[in-house]
């Protein structure tokens, strides 16, 4: 890990402060939109776990619109004023990353992942259970093996600070290899999670369609 | 147990665990997991992780969530509905004009979006309940709707090519310019269809009543509807072949143009941007997921010897190139009518290419030739292609699925399919130039 200066100690004590914020304050505001957006009407009530994600990714979602944004001024930059910059490509690329990992627990936590229904929809509730359960399986074997195999490299890279070995040099690999084992085993909480709620059911909740 | 039997296993094991409802990326993941652990145990897992890692960090692939998040953005503006009305009063006293209008409306759509949900149920709210109005024979407008609008992912910019030139090392670019003639080709094809049905047929096609004559007037100030799709698109299209940005940046200049354009006509509003942003998520976490269990299950199964086996398998067959060639096609139509599209780029072309590359080049084209280097290209083309029947083929089209989610209900899921079987048709002849004649894809390479 990197000792830090002043300055670096407010950039980090402002980003904390920030998510924080955004955590208590902003994100209850936007939860039910993300929560509302594919379940049925008769949606279930969110449980802890549930909140914890959509919270989580109604802050990342913004990270498209970031993304966007610093690459129209990275074109600006090189075209207008002829002086590219040397950060857009890495940090899109970082952010990025940490959207398409998070991204697929709040597709998790929605019940989009892609999958072929067509046994599912025609067998009665009780051979879905064991269906379900079988599909939490899959997905916790996965995720527990990414991280067991990817742990030991995670935390090294992560306590050696490895950065990106590039002009701006972001710490990408101490970052994101962590991210990859942490959003692992939350998916398979997310997994179980579901599997509980959807268990008590009467009827499996369906995702609107996907557009 | 050698290969052979992993191999085939894991053909069965996929289908099993497809079959009982596991989502397609942990299946694949889960599979991934096992052949790691067959080949070298529990240090296996490691390559798990650095496959996911590798992507994670793959800059072309976010070209995906921009590009979504686009299609997003433009679904819940109402510049798409405009652009419909102007065209219509251009071709209102042609035959068969308003499904011509959806087929142009859906390639001009094709050139801003490289997704096709959106615009088969932009079209679907637009197009069908004119047409339906007007009498229009119910299987024409639904199958112009779903063929035109699957377009989505054949003219460029295209989601299907963006992840094949991730897997396949392919540059996106070359795919972009190679794609643009086929897409068209394809559009046109539709066109030249409906407005021969129209004729030959006027039944299934009426035309309106004439309720008023346009005046040219009238005309000129319709094409005002036209200006905002078409400054997208100049952006679009204009900074990737004019080489001024990368794939990705155009994205999300397409995505700026975007947002200036639906807050120029006042449609902007916060909850519009937050259900974009939203959406994105959704799509982008299901697309990578996919991506991150598929990739798993290849870097397993390639540690494993599988692509060489496999290679070794078909080039052992004698059987001439393009006929190996002919069984991949029968072979993407079927995977297509049964698995997303995304499942089959990570899964099969990992090993499919190279068996491809391998093969003789001065063999490869029915009739035309092909220069070795493009081979990659016009493969990713031919998929491309395959790709589109799928979107329209039976039990699981999903551009049978976009459109009846907003059809009104007497028009039957199987209304829809069988106004399919004409446009599979032609996209099967389409399919049938591009192997015959390699070099229409690489003529804007050169």
């Amino acid at each position: 890990m990197p000792t830090l200066d002043l300055p670096g100690y407010l950039w980090v004590a402002s980003l904390s402060g920030f998510t924080l914020f955004w955590m208590f304050l902003v994100a209850p505001k936007i939860v039910p939109t993300l929560a509302r957006g594919l379940h049925s009407a008769e949606g279930p009530p969110l449980t802890v776990i549930d909140h914890i994600t959509l919270r989580i990714s109604s802050l990342l979602m913004f990270f498209v619109a970031i993304i966007t944004g610093i690459m129209l001024f990275e074109v600006i930059m090189r075209y207008v004023f002829a002086r590219p910059t040397i950060w857009v490509e890495e940090l899109s690329r970082w952010l990025g990353g940490v959207i398409f990992l998070v991204a697929g627990l709040y597709a998790m936590q929605q019940r989009t992942h892609i999958r072929v229904t067509i046994v599912y929809d025609i067998v009665n509730r009780g051979v879905q259970r064991v269906m379900e359960v079988l599909a939490t399986v899959c997905i916790c074997t996965f995720c527990w093996a990414v991280t067991w195999g990817y742990w030991d490299n995670a935390m090294r890279k992560l306590s050696t600070w490895e950065l990106y070995g590039s002009a701006w040099n972001p710490p990408i690999p101490a970052i994101m290899k962590p991210l990859i084992c942490i959003t692992c085993l939350w998916m398979s909480v997310q997994a179980i999670n579901n599997l509980i709620v959807d268990w008590r059911r009467n009827a499996p909740l369906t995702p609107q369609d996907d557009r | 147990m050698g290969i052979a039997e992993i191999s085939l296993l894991l053909v069965l094991g996929i289908v099993v665990l497809l079959a009982i409802g596991v989502p397609l990326g942990f299946a694949s993941g889960f599979l991934g997991v096992l052949v790691a652990y067959w080949k070298l145990g529990d240090r296996g897992f490691y390559i798990l992780g650095q496959r996911m890692y590798d992507l994670t960090i793959e800059h072309a692939l976010l070209a995906v969530p921009l590009f979504i998040f686009m299609a997003m953005l433009l679904e819940r503006s109402n510049i798409a509905k405009d652009m419909y009305d102007a065209m219509s009063v251009w071709m209102s006293r042609t035959r068969g004009g308003i499904a011509i209008v959806t087929s142009i409306m859906a390639i001009i759509m094709a050139a801003m979006s490289g997704i096709i949900g959106g615009e088969i149920v932009l079209l679907g709210l637009v197009a069908l309940p004119q047409m339906l109005r007007l009498n229009y024979d119910k299987h024409l407008a639904c199958g112009t709707i779903c063929a035109a609008g699957s377009l989505g992912t054949m003219i460029p910019p295209s989601i299907v090519l963006i992840m094949y030139g991730v897997v396949t090392e392919t540059s996106i670019h070359a795919l972009f310019k190679a794609a643009l003639i086929p897409g068209l080709l394809l559009g046109f094809s539709y066109i030249v269809y409906i407005a021969i049905r129209a004729h030959l047929r006027p039944e299934d096609a009426p035309l309106p009543k004439l309720e008023y004559e346009v005046t040219l007037r009238e005309k000129i100030i319709a094409l005002k509807g036209l200006l905002p799709p078409m400054l997208l698109v100049g952006a679009i299209l204009g900074s990737i072949y004019g080489g001024i940005t990368g794939i990705t940046e155009a994205a999300a200049i397409g995505c700026i143009g975007t947002i200036i354009l639906i807050t120029l006509r006042g449609e902007m509003s916060g909850s519009l941007f937050i259900e974009a942003l939203q959406r994105t998520m959704r799509s982008t976490g299901t697309i990578m997921w996919v991506t991150f269990g598929a990739t798993a299950l290849a870097g397993a199964y390639s540690l494993a010897g599988g692509p060489t086996f496999i290679a070794g398998l078909i080039l052992g067959l004698d059987v001439s190139p393009m006929g190996i060639i002919l069984v991949m096609m029968l072979i993407f139509l079927f995977l297509g009518a049964l698995l997303d599209w995304i499942g089959i780029v990570l899964l099969v072309m990992p090993v499919f290419l190279p068996i491809v590359m391998g093969l003789n080049p001065a063999d490869i084209g029915l009739l035309g030739t092909l220069s070795p280097e493009h081979v990659s290209v016009w493969f990713g083309i031919l998929f491309c292609i395959n790709m589109q029947v799928s979107f329209l083929s039976p039990p699981f089209g999903p551009a049978a699925f976009y459109l009846k989610s907003v059809a009104p209900p007497e028009i039957s899921l199987g209304d829809i399919f069988k106004g399919f079987l004409p446009f599979i048709g032609i996209q099967l002849l389409v399919l049938a130039v591009m192997l015959s004649f390699p070099e229409i894809t690489t003529l804007l390479l050169n």
